[in-house]
């Protein structure tokens, strides 16, 4: 092994090379000509500047391949020097729900709207109902004939061991088509009276900014289906007490990443005098190889209960700024209520929100409502095992609900 | 086993004759002719058409849908050599070769118009009167959602496009987002308002975006270079060098949106129009290479799923799809009007018929077992405004070999002009010169109620069993995963075998390696692409899991291929 080169201090070449390094830097020996000849009045030029004279060179415009990204930096068009806690689909509220409440200044009320509790109660569905939801199910779940590489399978005692890839239906696609098709059973039952006065849409994008005591808040969300109803739902009767949950010391805008970049306007994906452009329901999907805590940690109920409640604040919040003007600030004059469902194709989370204002201070007297009950899973499992289709635990519940929801007005 | 027999027969006879007996009196009185076996021609090709014929009859044999699929790929661990057939690429002059690859004649179809039914005859018209008044009511009970459906997607897009910061998509991306939202508000829409109507939308299944794929035959192609040469080489295959051959097609593609049925749409062509071999003759061939128009090839399994997995018989049978055009903007202007209407006629066709072949296969029969009843299906090619309606009737799946010449049945397809649904949407949002025309065109194709329902034996002759009734888990696990596993296309573990540029140089062109070992397939004599799929090692099984055996017994796991 040889760690050094050994020096051929004796070798004839080594000399030369020597040799010809001193003497390539000459320097050259002051003769007294220059000053000579400017005591004589002649110019002295540096030799340098007439051998390489400096030609400009010019910038070529290339098209390249691609648009030339624009940096992140104050230079950017959408730059400001005021931060903006930008919500966007990927973000987790680390408090859970009463971070979620603080921030967008509501109460949480443990129970659906009494309509919508009466509904569940009261809707007689036929029989063959639960065989069409299981092969709903089963159809988005198993059935249908997708093979895309689904995302890695980690195993939590051998972290490091690298699993066969498997092809199979993505996530995205389950759940579109799950939605889809429990809506396409919904509408079934409820007849065309009552389907006609609904308009649905996939991957809509809702956006809108707020202040809260002093910081700006920015929400641009994505919902994966939404309908929209040709009248708004009419706000919930009652009056419900309560106070929000104190989050000391954590502040309200934790785990929320600031950004320079950002854009305030309000955005909502229909214009007003369309026939249908009340927000009625909106359905998120939950992937948890998206949506993750900063830490790592799994997101919990209450931080996915959050995300529902969010979702439903932005689109009422962005349909309240449409109707009322961006000027609008404070209580509505007519409360706008959205109903939001939440779901990563098993288990489901519906709540309602009640926006009564805009003014989401800690001093606002009046408050908004959330309606809300637990997590409900439509299945334990669902799967092909050795050839054949297995639903375990089937839920009817959920149908009920999702039903409910749909035919309330 | 069968020379054995042979042997014993002669043997019998033998002992029999010594034995002084008559071989006369074995033989049935009646039948004064013996029953002598068939005569088997010894030639070549004659023994290659024998095999084939008895490897279809095979296929035939094989009792599940899952299983026929494995057995077709039987013959290939790196898949078949595939002509690339996909819906978003349909070059210049792609008629011909689409008819020919689907044995499919072209017709044109009459559009409903109120004043048709007056020409007709009068019992003919008094029920096309009847008819005309429902579709006239309908159309009026439609119209405004309809308008309305087309209003709200068109500003959904609008707003869509403005949000800021999306990336720009490309002209045929933004197409096909348009073209989405409008199918599925109009389905919806249509689906709700005749519902009442016509209960057979009540029980459709809807596949968004559905995976459709099929694999065929098809014979009569020119033999390309490669085949010819290296039928030249061999003595007795040189007069067969020019001869056609078969080329095996694999179509890809997802439509907007599909509706099935359980029941069957009625044909339109009845058996005596569809078994015409004076017509078929007509047929436009395609002889040259599929390569030379512009398609590719590529090496897959061969793969035929109508969007979902087979499981028993339930909506297996298709009623409508919603095409995508938008590829189309990708072609020339310079190809013209006619070559428009005729790329349109191309993508129709072999939509309609890869999908009713991938129904096909569901029902047991694949493109080399031939389908007992004909099919149906609709198909409708939009890009929002302009709308091209088509059906298809599927009578022939054997395209292979001989079967280009010799098969008399032939499929139809009839279709219409693409026919605007409105003129624009105005830029306050309105619609503007709504053409009822199309919409009742397309109220007919959702108002075609499928009536045809078969017993099970007669939809599905050639499929004995199901996977789900088989009894050994290890088998139907086998069976399910090898299944899925085929239709993935997934690249497999080790690639195929190459040879590396040095390797054509110095040892194959030119033997220069003489004394080197000769370790690498090419020369062991193996040709990788003929591997057949069950040459693979078999999976171990720990010994832990199979307890109370010796430690060398059942070390592998037990395959189940056909």
């Amino acid at each position: 092994m040889r760690l050094t080169k050994t020096l051929c201090a004796q070798h004839l070449g080594w000399h030369f090379k020597k040799h010809w390094l001193v003497q390539g830097k000459r320097v050259p020996k002051e003769t007294g000509a220059a000053a000579e000849l400017l005591k004589r009045g002649v110019q002295v030029k540096n030799p340098e500047d007439l051998l390489n004279a400096k030609v400009e060179k010019k910038l070529v415009d290339i098209v390249g391949t691609r648009e030339k990204t624009i940096l992140e930096d104050t230079k950017h068009p959408d730059w400001h020097s005021t931060v903006c806690h930008s919500y966007s689909d990927n973000s987790v509220l680390i408090g859970g729900l009463p971070q979620a409440q603080v921030l967008t200044n509501c109460i949480e009320i443990p129970t659906f709207p009494k309509q919508i509790e009466d509904t569940i109660a009261s809707q007689q569905l036929p029989k063959s109902i639960d065989k069409s939801i299981r092969h709903a199910i089963l159809a988005s779940h198993v059935l249908d004939a997708e093979q895309v590489k689904l995302p890695k399978v980690r195993v939590p005692e051998r972290p490091r061991f690298n699993l066969p890839r498997s092809y199979g239906i993505s996530h995205e696609r389950v759940n579109r088509l799950l939605v889809n098709k429990l809506l396409h059973e919904t509408e079934k039952l409820a007849g065309r009276s009552v389907s006609i006065r609904k308009r649905f849409i996939d991957n809509a994008t809702f956006k809108t900014s707020l202040n809260k005591d002093g910081d700006l808040l920015g929400f641009s969300i994505n919902a994966e289906k939404v309908v929209f109803a040709n009248r708004a739902i009419e706000a919930i009767k009652g009056k419900f007490e309560g106070d929000l949950p104190d989050l000391y010391p954590m502040k309200t805008t934790i785990s929320i990443p600031k950004r320079h970049i950002y854009q305030t306007e309000n955005f909502y994906p229909l214009r007003t005098d369309i026939s249908c452009s009340h927000p009625h329901t909106i359905f998120t999907v939950f992937n948890k190889h998206l949506v993750k805590n900063s830490h790592g940690s799994e997101v919990t109920t209450s931080q996915l209960h959050a995300r529902t409640l969010v979702k439903a604040f932005v689109v009422a919040a962005a349909r309240a700024r449409q109707l009322h003007g961006d000027s609008l600030e404070g209580a509505l004059p007519k409360p706008i209520v959205v109903q939001s469902v939440q779901t990563d194709g098993r288990t489901f989370h519906f709540g309602v929100l009640q926006l009564n204002t805009l003014d989401l201070g800690a001093n606002s007297t009046t408050k908004n409502y959330w309606f809300q009950r637990q997590n409900y899973d439509l299945f334990s499992d669902c799967s092909y095992e050795a050839g054949r289709t297995h639903l375990e635990n089937y839920n009817g519940d959920v149908f009920r609900i999702f039903n409910a929801f749909y035919n309330n007005s | 086993m069968l020379k054995l027999n042979l042997v014993n027969q002669l043997r019998t006879t033998y002992k029999r004759c010594l034995a002084g007996q008559s071989l006369q009196v074995q033989l049935n009185p009646t039948e004064a002719e013996p029953a002598y076996p068939e005569i088997r021609d010894p030639s070549f090709k004659a023994r290659k058409q024998k095999d084939a014929a008895d490897w279809h009859e095979e296929i035939r044999q094989v009792p599940t849908v899952e299983e026929k699929m494995i057995k077709i790929n039987m013959p290939r661990y790196y898949g078949y050599k595939v002509v690339d057939f996909n819906d978003s690429k349909i070059p210049y002059n792609a008629l011909p070769l689409t008819q020919h690859y689907t044995r499919t004649v072209v017709e044109d179809l009459e559009l409903p118009s109120p004043s048709a039914s007056a020409s007709t005859s009068p019992e003919v018209a008094d029920q096309g009167d009847k008819n005309t008044s429902i579709e006239d009511a309908l159309v009026k009970a439609t119209r405004e959602d309809v308008i309305e459906a087309l209003e709200f997607a068109h500003d959904y897009y609008k707003h869509l496009e403005k949000l800021p910061n999306s990336t720009q998509p490309s002209d045929v991306e933004r197409e096909r987002i348009l073209t989405q939202i409008i199918v599925e508000q109009l389905n919806r829409t249509l689906l709700q308002a005749l519902g009442e109507e016509y209960k057979h939308l009540e029980e459709v299944e809807v596949d968004y975006n559905p995976r459709h794929e099929a694999f065929w035959a098809v014979g009569g192609v020119d033999p390309p270079k490669n085949v010819q040469n290296s039928k030249k080489g061999r003595e007795w295959q040189k007069d067969d060098a020019n001869e056609s051959i078969d080329r095996l097609v694999q179509y890809t593609g997802t439509p907007y949106l599909s509706l099935r049925h359980r029941k069957q749409l009625s044909p339109w062509k009845t058996p005596a129009e569809s078994e015409d071999l004076s017509l078929s003759k007509q047929l436009p061939r395609f002889k040259h290479d599929p390569r030379t128009l512009g398609y590719s090839t590529k090496h897959q399994h061969a793969t035929n799923v109508p969007g979902y997995w087979p499981k028993g018989n339930e909506h297996n049978f298709g009623l409508l799809s919603f095409q995508s055009r938008a590829h189309l903007q990708l072609r020339p202007k310079s190809y013209g009007e006619q070559d428009l209407q005729e790329a349109l006629h191309a993508l129709a066709i072999k939509s309609s018929y890869a999908w009713l072949l991938a129904q096909a296969n569901y029902n047991g029969f694949n493109t080399y077992n031939e389908l007992t009843y004909p099919m149906n299906t609709q198909t409708v090619i939009t890009n929002g405004r302009e709308w091209s309606f088509y059906e298809y009737q599927l009578n022939t799946l054997l395209l292979h070999g001989n079967h280009q010449e010799e098969n008399p049945r032939v499929n139809f397809c009839r279709g219409t002009k693409p026919l605007p649904l409105y003129a624009e949407i105005s830029s306050s949002g309105k619609c503007v010169d709504f053409n009822d025309t199309t919409l009742r065109q397309l109220l007919n194709f959702y108002a075609n109620v499928p009536s045809i329902q078969r017993s099970i034996g007669e939809q599905q002759p050639y499929v004995a069993s199901d996977i789900t009734a088989y009894e050994n888990t290890e088998q139907r696990d086998f069976i399910t995963k090898t299944f899925k596993h085929l239709a993935s296309n997934r690249p497999r573990h080790l690639e195929l075998p190459e040879i590396y540029l040095w390797e054509k140089l110095y040892k194959i062109d030119n033997k220069n390696r003489a004394m080197e070992a000769k370790r690498r397939f090419f020369e062991l004599d193996v040709n990788p692409w003929q591997r057949p799929l069950d040459q693979h090692d078999k999976e171990y099984v720990p010994r832990a899991l199979r307890p109370g055996v010796r430690k060398n017994q059942n070390r592998f796991k037990k395959t189940y291929y056909p």
